[in-house]
């Protein structure tokens, strides 16, 4: 055998065992997305099968009953306003610690990371009382002020990974120049970490998404639940009629998945732009 | 229970809140003492209402708009329908000036709590019985003894379902429903084995075993991880084998669970999960929509669950064989079939609610008008805590419901009377049976320091305060 | 040196938003519950002090000590499988050319899916009766046709395990794969002219390439694992029989189902100690390894 041989043997092994991994990997998905269109008395006798007869009617009861429309504006908004303010927030505290001369540069970064050690159900409580006498209670911007909150640690180790392998001469090479710091950072650090900002920003409108805990306590107004929170509803309200959850379920994680499929080159491509390196 | 239940599947969610406390304790602590203050006059005029309470009213006189916001559980939508339609509707036709703000919430009783503790509860909101003396004892909620008297509730409503609503002897809940625990079972199935519905413990044993050797599960029963759930088995145990007399006598505390009657009950359950009676064992490993769709699918023979089942829950609607409610069986000679009577939920008033007095007039308008009361249950409503007559039911009433009711009241009436464990126990007692009876199923726990650390937590419970409603 | 703080001040101003927001939010409420650690509280009453005694009452609490070790157990499953997939598939995928990046991208889809709805699909193929098990029963493999994790108390918290690490390994593989991406390629021509294998240049040249992804990810998991909640809380609660109680179940269940929130807020401090302190150790750890080098 020659070695290209053996070299092309080998790619053919590894797409095999990637394909096999990929397969199992979204085998579940797959028979939600079958179960969504399969009638509720079907599901019941067996859980995996392919659908006698198509129930898209299921989409329908699902999204009425559920309340969807009014769910899929308060996530949207609470979503886009969480993930844009974190980007600014911890990029810009990711900017100052690393790139600028500031008070403090270990406490901060220790502060930050030490912050994915609080479970964040600790904090529920007291912030209800706090937020209640501030008049935040079932507002979209108390939520996602919390929300901001939440995502800080994880984002800000995220974000400093990301900026501490950037190349420093660029930067340094514009502040000989005498540029501010400020126009440094809109026009060399910017446009240099899009993949990233872009990354976090997806991260952070999935988390939003689909969180629960925070959400179910502070939205208690019907016309401000989010998507997680009417499917928990509905999960609640559906008993054995599981076409009807199923159905609720894809709705769910619809938008999401259409913007990870559609923007995941940006999405991972923040996660692997480190080789802008070099 | 069945509210309770939904409590649970609620919790399933990933969770809510949490430990700690609040920022503004301080705060949250004069508060509760000024309405402390308040729920002492109780029965007075002002109770728990403060000047701006006052001013409402007026404003009210001046038509203005007023809200009653309701915080119940997750339930069906066609329950809130019959909510709407039998108890808003004819109440806001005679006050116009009223909005209603009926919210259904997956994580009820969480939420209420935060919200309440906060001072931004509802006006009314769902309780169970257990929960009054957390709510009262520290002024949370309205003291009723006032609406009591007003509304001759005892003329109205069942005694024992008052007693529950009491804490310290004053009343502090509407009682809203009451049940009495039955057991479900597929006669189809009896049949096809050759057996009659059992009335004793040798007959139910027969049962059991024949289901097992014919494939099919004697009892179905799910709870993953939601061991609130036990309370039906041993509800059951406790009526049948040590009976409603012993259960009362633990609950006045002039006996303990190491009481032979008592201990046999829950060693008795155990030997039958053991046996594979309850849902082969497989129990732990399936919710309990799953378990009722085992039932559903004629692979079991027996469910534990009672009225709620039909009622709220409508679950016979999808089932195609003959089926039928009954008193559990007899588990010890001497001690009868029997079933145990509890008040499924209560409606608590939040202490500084501005419009306590609408909220009682808007309920006592509904139970005292049988004729809606009856339509309303005809369609699966709860069954209030008033006495319905035949004649208050409509003629054409489904037939599954209309044979859920017979069942229920002949079971209302019967010599032996239980004490349903959700509406009766203590609330640390109840907590401690719920989240360790299945460490002694999974022999994780053994019987002797189970009951021994029962008899520890009802200690408790009785130091701080806890009296037997029945 | 007027200047240099002037520039000082300007630098830490673009730390300060997210600070303060987060202190707010987060660290100003998780510290009032200190207070309420040393107190009996029930959420509704005013607390009462009773200094030590949640503390004296934790150390004799037989479920919260259990609930220690299935956190062990759970950290340990994290810091193997999903490191071991994920850099293991990162591997085969970086060699595969273009294709790559469908594998990727699935294998990663599960990562956007909420704990609520995979913990919900997971639990029914789970179930005995119309789940895998049935599945298997119907097929003809009796062996596994008893499969009912969720109900086996040795196996559920395994159970529960592998639907979050079904979740989340697709992250590490990511991770991995762009960790992989930086790695300077000449390295490993010249470790290929040295003559070394497969297997040599991964522990030579790929891993102490990588190493600061690595234990960024150690780390992680390690500090996370103290409050892992989600997933457990969804397919058990922490059943059957307590089996699968972890710190933060303990914890929930303690305060909104028992409503012992002096108590829960006693052990909600200790926990986070705990986690601050392991942190802590493994950053002196690490800086002291870094100097090493």
């Amino acid at each position: 055998m020659t070695q290209e041989k053996r070299r092309k043997l080998g790619v053919w092994v590894r797409v095999m065992i990637a394909a096999a991994v990929t397969m199992l990997q979204i085998i579940p998905l797959v028979v939600v997305v079958i179960n969504s269109l399969r009638g509720n008395d079907e599901i019941a006798k067996i859980m995996i099968a392919l659908p006698r007869k198509l129930h898209f009617g299921n989409y329908l009861t699902a999204w009425e009953r559920g309340g969807y429309a009014h769910a899929y504006a308060s996530s949207l908004i609470i979503g886009f306003g969480t993930s844009v303010s974190v980007a600014v927030l911890v990029g810009f505290a990711v900017y100052g610690l690393l790139k600028t001369d500031c008070f403090g540069k270990n406490f901060f970064y220790t502060y930050f990371v030490a912050g994915l050690a609080i479970p964040t159900f600790a904090v529920i409580v007291p912030l209800f009382f706090f937020f209640y006498k501030i008049n935040l209670i079932n507002t979209y911007f108390g939520m996602i002020l919390i929300y901001i909150g939440t995502n800080v640690s994880f984002n800000f180790m995220f974000m400093y990974a990301f900026f501490e392998g950037m190349p420093k001469e660029l930067d340094e090479a514009a502040r000989i120049d005498g540029a501010s710091e400020l126009q440094n950072m809109v026009h060399i650090v910017i446009p240099l970490a899009k993949p990233i900002i872009t990354s976090v920003m997806l991260i952070v409108f999935v988390n939003t998404w689909n969180e629960f805990l925070f959400s179910n306590t502070f939205l208690q107004k019907e016309e401000v639940r989010t998507v997680s929170l009417r499917f928990f509803s509905f999960v609640g309200k559906s008993g054995a009629d599981y076409g009807y959850v199923y159905a609720a379920a894809v709705i769910s994680i619809l938008p999401i998945v259409v913007i990870y499929f559609l923007m995941q080159d940006l999405f991972v491509e923040g996660m692997t732009s480190g080789s802008v390196k070099g | 229970m069945k509210r309770r239940m939904k409590r649970l599947s609620a919790l399933l969610a990933a969770a809510a809140m949490t430990v700690s406390l609040t920022a503004c304790g301080n705060t949250a602590s004069t508060e509760t003492e000024r309405v402390e203050e308040s729920a002492d006059n109780a029965g007075a005029e002002t109770n728990g209402q403060d000047g701006t309470a006052k001013a409402e009213n007026d404003k009210a006189a001046s038509g203005e708009q007023k809200t009653i916001t309701i915080a119940w559980t997750n339930i069906m939508d066609s329950q809130q329908q019959i909510w709407e339609k039998y108890i808003f509707a004819p109440f806001l036709e005679k006050h116009p000036e009223v909005e209603i703000d009926f919210q259904c919430l997956p994580d009820l009783q969480n939420t209420v709590r935060v919200q309440v503790a906060a001072g931004a509860g509802p006006d009314m909101f769902y309780m169970d019985s257990i929960d009054i003396p957390d709510y009262a004892s520290t002024g949370r909620i309205l003291n009723l003894e006032k609406y009591r008297e007003q509304y001759g509730l005892d003329d109205q409503m069942f005694d024992w379902a008052i007693r529950s609503c009491l804490y310290q002897e004053q009343m502090y809940a509407l009682p809203a429903s009451v049940e009495a625990t039955a057991m479900t079972y597929n006669k189809d199935l009896l049949d096809q084995l050759g057996k009659d519905v059992p009335t004793n413990r040798e007959e139910f044993v027969a049962v059991c075993d024949a289901a097992l050797e014919a494939g099919l599960i004697p009892i179905s029963f799910g709870y993953p991880g939601q061991t609130l759930l036990i309370t039906w088995p041993y509800e059951h145990y406790l009526t049948c084998y040590a009976g409603g007399e012993k259960t009362a006598q633990l609950l006045r505390g002039e006996i303990g669970f190491d009481d032979p009657d008592i201990r046999g009950a829950f060693e008795l359950l155990k030997a039958d999960w053991d046996a594979g009676y309850v849902n082969d064992k497989k129990s732990g490993a399936i919710t309990n929509d799953e378990a009722r769709s085992l039932f559903a699918n004629q692979k079991a023979v027996f469910n534990y669950e009672g009225p709620w089942l039909i009622l709220a829950d409508g679950a016979a609607k999808n089932w195609d064989f003959e089926w039928g409610q009954c008193a559990w069986p007899s588990m010890k000679e001497g001690v009868p079939a029997g079933s145990a009577i509890t008040l499924g939920e209560a409606i608590g008033i939040t202490a500084n609610s501005e419009v306590a007095d609408l909220c009682v007039e808007m309920m006592m308008d509904f139970y005292s008008d049988k004729e809606r009361v009856g339509k309303a249950v005809a369609e699966g409503f709860s069954t209030p805590a008033v006495a319905i007559g035949e004649e208050d039911y409509p003629a054409d009433m489904d037939e599954n419901i209309r044979k859920t009711l017979d069942v229920q009241s002949a079971n209302m009436e019967l010599e032996s009377v239980g004490y349903a464990p959700w509406g009766f126990f203590p609330a640390k007692t109840t907590t401690f049976l719920d989240d360790n009876l299945d460490k002694v199923f999974y022999d994780k726990m053994d019987m002797d320091t189970f009951i021994e650390k029962a008899n520890e937590t009802i200690a408790q419970d009785f130091e701080d305060g806890y009296t037997f409603a029945g | 040196m007027k200047y240099r703080i002037k520039r000082k001040i300007k630098g830490t101003c673009f730390i300060l938003p997210a600070f303060l927001l987060h202190l707010t939010v987060i660290v100003l409420p998780a510290l009032s519950m200190i207070y309420y650690a040393f107190t009996k509280w029930n959420g509704l009453n005013a607390p009462e002090f009773i200094g030590l005694d949640n503390f004296r009452r934790m150390l004799q609490d037989y479920d919260f000590l259990f609930a220690m070790k299935n956190n062990l157990i759970w950290m340990t499953i994290f810091l193997v499988v999903p490191f071991i997939m994920g850099l293991g598939m990162a591997l085969v995928f970086t060699k595969i050319g273009k294709i790559q990046m469908v594998f990727r991208t699935l294998c990663f889809l599960p990562y956007v899916v909420s704990a609520t709805v995979s913990g919900k699909i997971f639990a029914v193929f789970y179930s005995p009766y119309s789940g895998i098990g049935s599945f298997f029963e119907r097929i003809g493999v009796s062996a596994l046709a008893d499969f009912a994790p969720l109900g086996n108390e040795k196996q559920a918290l395994y159970a529960a395990a592998f639907v979050d690490n079904w979740h989340w390994w697709g992250f590490v593989l990511v991770l991995m794969m762009s960790a992989l991406h930086q790695v300077d390629t000449s390295l490993y021509e010249a470790a290929k002219t040295e003559g070394a294998n497969g297997w040599q240049m991964l522990v030579h040249v790929t891993i102490p390439q990588i190493k600061p992804t690595i234990i960024a990810y150690f780390v992680f998991v390690i500090v996370a694992a103290f409050t892992t909640f989600d997933y457990v809380w969804i397919m058990t609660q922490g059943g059957p029989a307590g089996s699968t109680e972890v710190f933060a179940t303990r914890i929930y269940k303690t305060t909104f189902i028992n409503y012992d929130a002096g108590y829960g807020a006693a052990m909600s401090l200790s926990v986070c100690l705990l986690a601050l302190t392991v942190y802590f150790i493994l950053r002196i750890i690490q800086r002291k390894g870094a100097r090493e080098e």
